[in-house]
């Protein structure tokens, strides 16, 4: 074990963790180009290297990656990947309110401990982890992205019915294109470009990139915030106000790698947990979504966590947990490493040297994060007339990148407008992009799990794996009322 | 300070401005080729010069035809002494990549990979599919990967008839895990089912390792898959094979039989191939496939594609041609008699 984290430190590979995670970062952080593009990138890179390089290398860019889009997502408001538009909610406000450098202080330690956490677990548990894993079929992964879904609840709460209509556009956005089930096409109205769906890149950066574009455009603010930080030059991120989140990042990272093991589920579903219960536990969820920095610290932290979680049942069982991981799981079968619970024992010296690259990255996120934080959350009072031409340009470049198609350019548009407007009418489209995720993910689980009981498994959703889901899925709905429920409870005693 | 980073920025905005745009402008206007063609015939002693190729592929990055894809552009880039960049072009279950394939500028500068499946889109979609057979010339066939039936390692099923026959003391019980309702697979599936007069419940799966893994973790009881998806499972020993679906045995599972030997006649398997448009000057065709057969020849590449079990099968142009139209045939003859859709 010493000598794999010596091949580790040997300098080539130092130097491959510093560029990947770099590069990764720049990546994560531009709209459009996501992870897993990152990663599929790489791989050609590393056909010369040797296997435990080549692989630190794409571990550093896949989790550096996850981490890049979370700068802009909260400086800017342009999530760089999906996954990242959880940190837009509470980080944006705080960078409006001039805490642009602390909430980028507070997302990059958080999500070192999130990834150091998911790191980890990969490099202790992962064998005995991939038995469980194995165990989730089609009833227990949808109950799962079940739980990803009943956060829309809690965050509709104050606003419900604008909550639940914007849930519902999103679910009906998510049965567009090719039914993965029966193979029909459903809604594309004959367009080929949507036969496998409304394209998630364009319709996040649309909806997020593009509507901050004009609202920027139509605030004629001259520049997003001048940080308070520039006024008094140094980060308002205490050491008593770390300790204060601390409870809630240990647990998100907690989350984190859980719902990243189970293969199918991903970041979204993780981020959306933690973040509803970081804010059962608040003493004041209603700051959440508002600026509070615990919401920003739980996503941050689980969001980065998926990253080592994710690579357990790929490592051992050969399953990825998320697009990325798929395309990783291409890079190690290159390099003749074939997953399996053998590689941990045949294929010591480069799995291991990969899983200390994978913490060590940590530490280079964490010193991106933290010395170039000063840097970046400058980028808050560039004026406008810089910056909004410079966000509408890698909207445009972002949407299109992905399937080289200008008809994904015209869809981020229209995104853009409604996004727009909806924020003019105060509609959050947080619940959409849930629903319109998850909705998919969740509808082709249940479906599969039913033609399972419909041959006989009529045990799938009874058996234990199965019922603690269903409970944690009830909990989750009734919690953001149980504040009212005491409430009214109190008041009819009285 | 403030000045350099914006120059910066913009800078890099611009050169991916560029980047971007020289994409659509090459694979653009097919109509002009042929006005073209006289000059690209002179152009054809020259080709490549130095000049890059896109490569596209109708799949996301990562996928198995990518990754294919990807190996061999990287050793075709040392065959021709230019760089081959690969483009994804994923969407419509590949027809978006095919048909953009299709109507790219014929000039040798855009290849791309062709999936045999592709070409039962223009039977069974014959008024919305927009390329045909003829729309294309192949320059050789990298892999032809067999379809297999796999099963758990402690199932007591153990061929073909074994499952007819738990299917017809437990109908509709057996769970097929496939990678869609109308692929292959599932066709193969369906027939064996009709003909035997059983029932098999398919699920589908949205990629093959899941839906192997959904037989090793005992959620489905059968995967019907491809031979390149199956070894990573099967080198662990949680499952085995019990038919492929080539028409001889397979090289790499030479003690398993196939389906004609178990009474299906059926064959299922999938090439991939690489080709350029239709047009495209023969003198052009003869170096790219010089370059892939050189390029397929080197040891290293082979050794690279055993070790990720792509099951490499070279065809030059002029059989690939030949077996495109026996294909072509005999799945029109197929779908006059039972369309698969």
């Amino acid at each position: 074990m010493f000598e794999n984290f010596l091949t580790t430190l040997q300098p080539v590979n130092l130097m491959w963790i510093a560029i990947g995670s770099v590069v990764g970062a720049i990546i994560g952080a531009l709209p459009g180009l996501t992870a897993t593009m990152g990663v599929a990138l790489f791989i050609p890179l590393t056909f010369s290297m040797p296997a435990s390089t080549g692989l630190i290398l794409l571990a550093s860019v896949y989790a550096a990656a996850s981490f890049g889009g979370n700068i802009t997502a909260i400086l800017i408001k342009t999530p760089g990947t999906p996954d990242s538009f959880f940190m837009v909610m509470d980080g944006y406000p705080m960078t409006e309110k001039g805490q642009g450098q602390k909430a980028i202080a507070i997302t990059t330690v958080t999500a070192t401990i999130g990834g150091l956490i998911g790191a980890f677990t990969l490099l202790f548990l992962a064998p005995p982890l991939a038995k469980i894993a194995i165990k989730f079929g089609p009833a227990q992964t949808f109950l799962t992205s079940m739980l990803g879904i009943t956060i829309i609840i809690g965050l509709s709460k104050d606003v419900m019915l604008k909550g639940l209509l914007s849930a519902a556009l999103g679910f009906i956005f998510a049965t567009v294109g090719m039914d993965t089930i029966s193979g029909d096409l459903r809604f594309t109205g004959g367009l080929l470009e949507l036969y496998e769906g409304v394209p998630m890149i364009p319709c996040v950066i649309g909806l997020f990139c593009c509507t901050q574009v004009f609202s920027l455009a139509a605030s004629r603010k001259k520049q997003i915030a001048i940080p308070d930080e520039a006024v008094s030059g140094k980060a308002d991120f205490s050491l008593k106000e770390f300790m204060s989140m601390l409870k809630i990042t240990l647990e998100s990272s907690i989350i984190g790698t859980i719902v990243g093991i189970i293969p199918a589920a991903g970041s979204m579903v993780a981020c959306g947990l933690s973040y509803s219960e970081a804010r059962r536990q608040s003493k004041h969820p209603e700051e959440f979504g508002k600026g509070e920095p615990t919401g920003l610290a739980s996503v941050s932290a689980a969001n980065n966590a998926v990253v080592g979680g994710s690579l357990v049942p790929l490592l051992t069982l050969g399953i990825p947990g998320n697009g990325t991981a798929a395309v990783f799981l291409g890079g190690l079968i290159i390099h003749g490493l074939v997953p399996g619970p053998d590689l941990f024992t045949q294929h010591a010296n480069a799995v291991y040297p990969l899983l200390f690259g994978l913490i060590l990255c940590q530490l280079c996120i964490f010193i991106i994060g933290m010395y170039g934080g000063k840097i970046f959350s400058k980028v808050t009072s560039i004026p406008n007339s810089v910056l909004i031409p410079l966000i509408a340009v890698f909207t445009v470049l972002g949407s299109f990148a992905i399937r080289r198609l200008l008809f994904d350019v015209f869809l981020m548009l229209v995104f853009g407008l409604v996004g727009y407007y909806a924020e003019k009418s105060r509609i959050s489209m947080a619940p959409f992009v849930l629903a319109f995720i998850l909705g998919a993910l969740v509808e082709k689980h249940f479906r599969r799990a039913l033609l399972l009981v419909q041959s006989g498994n009529t045990g799938i959703f009874t058996n234990p794996i199965s019922l603690i889901l269903i409970a944690l899925n009830i909990f989750c709905l009734i919690s953001p009322f149980l504040g009212d429920i005491k409430a009214w409870l109190k008041r009819s005693k009285a | 300070m403030k000045k350099i980073g914006v120059v910066l920025l913009s800078a890099l905005m611009l050169t991916s401005l560029l980047a971007g745009c020289s994409q659509p402008a090459a694979s653009s206007q097919p109509a002009e080729t042929k006005a073209a063609e006289t000059q690209a015939a002179a152009a054809a002693d020259a080709y490549p010069g130095g000049k890059n190729i896109d490569a596209i592929v109708a799949f996301a990055a990562g996928s198995a035809t990518d990754l294919n894809l990807r190996l061999l552009a990287s050793y075709l880039e040392d065959e021709l002494g230019t760089s081959v960049t690969v483009q994804n072009k994923e969407g419509g279950g590949g027809e978006i990549g095919w048909t953009a394939l299709a109507n790219s500028k014929n000039d040798g500068y855009t290849i791309g990979m062709l999936n045999s499946p592709c070409f039962q889109l223009p039977i069974s979609n014959a008024d919305t599919c927009k390329f045909t057979i003829d729309s294309f010339i192949p320059i050789g066939n990298m892999v032809t990967d067999p379809g297999c039936v796999v099963v758990a390692a402690d199932s007591e099923i153990n061929s073909l008839e074994d499952m007819v026959a738990y299917a017809k003391d437990h109908p509709g019980e057996i769970t097929v895990a496939t990678t869609g309702m109308k692929t292959s697979e599932a066709r193969a599936c369906n027939t064996l089912a009709a003909e035997r007069g059983v029932q098999f419940q398919i699920v589908p799966y949205d990629g093959s390792t899941e839906a192997i893994n959904a037989v090793v973790g005992g959620h489905c009881m059968v995967a019907w898959q491809n031979v390149g998806d199956i070894m990573t499972q099967l080198d662990q020993g949680t499952i085995k094979p019990i038919a492929v679906g080539s028409p001889e045995r397979s090289e790499i599972l030479p003690d398993v039989p196939t389906f004609a030997e178990q009474g299906l006649d059926f064959n299922q398997f999938s090439m991939r191939t690489l080709a350029v448009p239709a047009g495209t000057d023969p003198e052009i065709v003869k170096t790219l496939e010089a370059a892939m057969a050189k390029a397929m020849q080197n040891p290293e590449f082979i050794k690279k594609a055993e070790e990720s079990n792509i099951l490499l099968d070279y065809q030059d142009s002029a059989s690939m041609i030949q077996i495109y139209k026996d294909l072509d045939a005999q799945w029109r003859a197929e779908w006059a008699e039972r369309p698969w859709q």
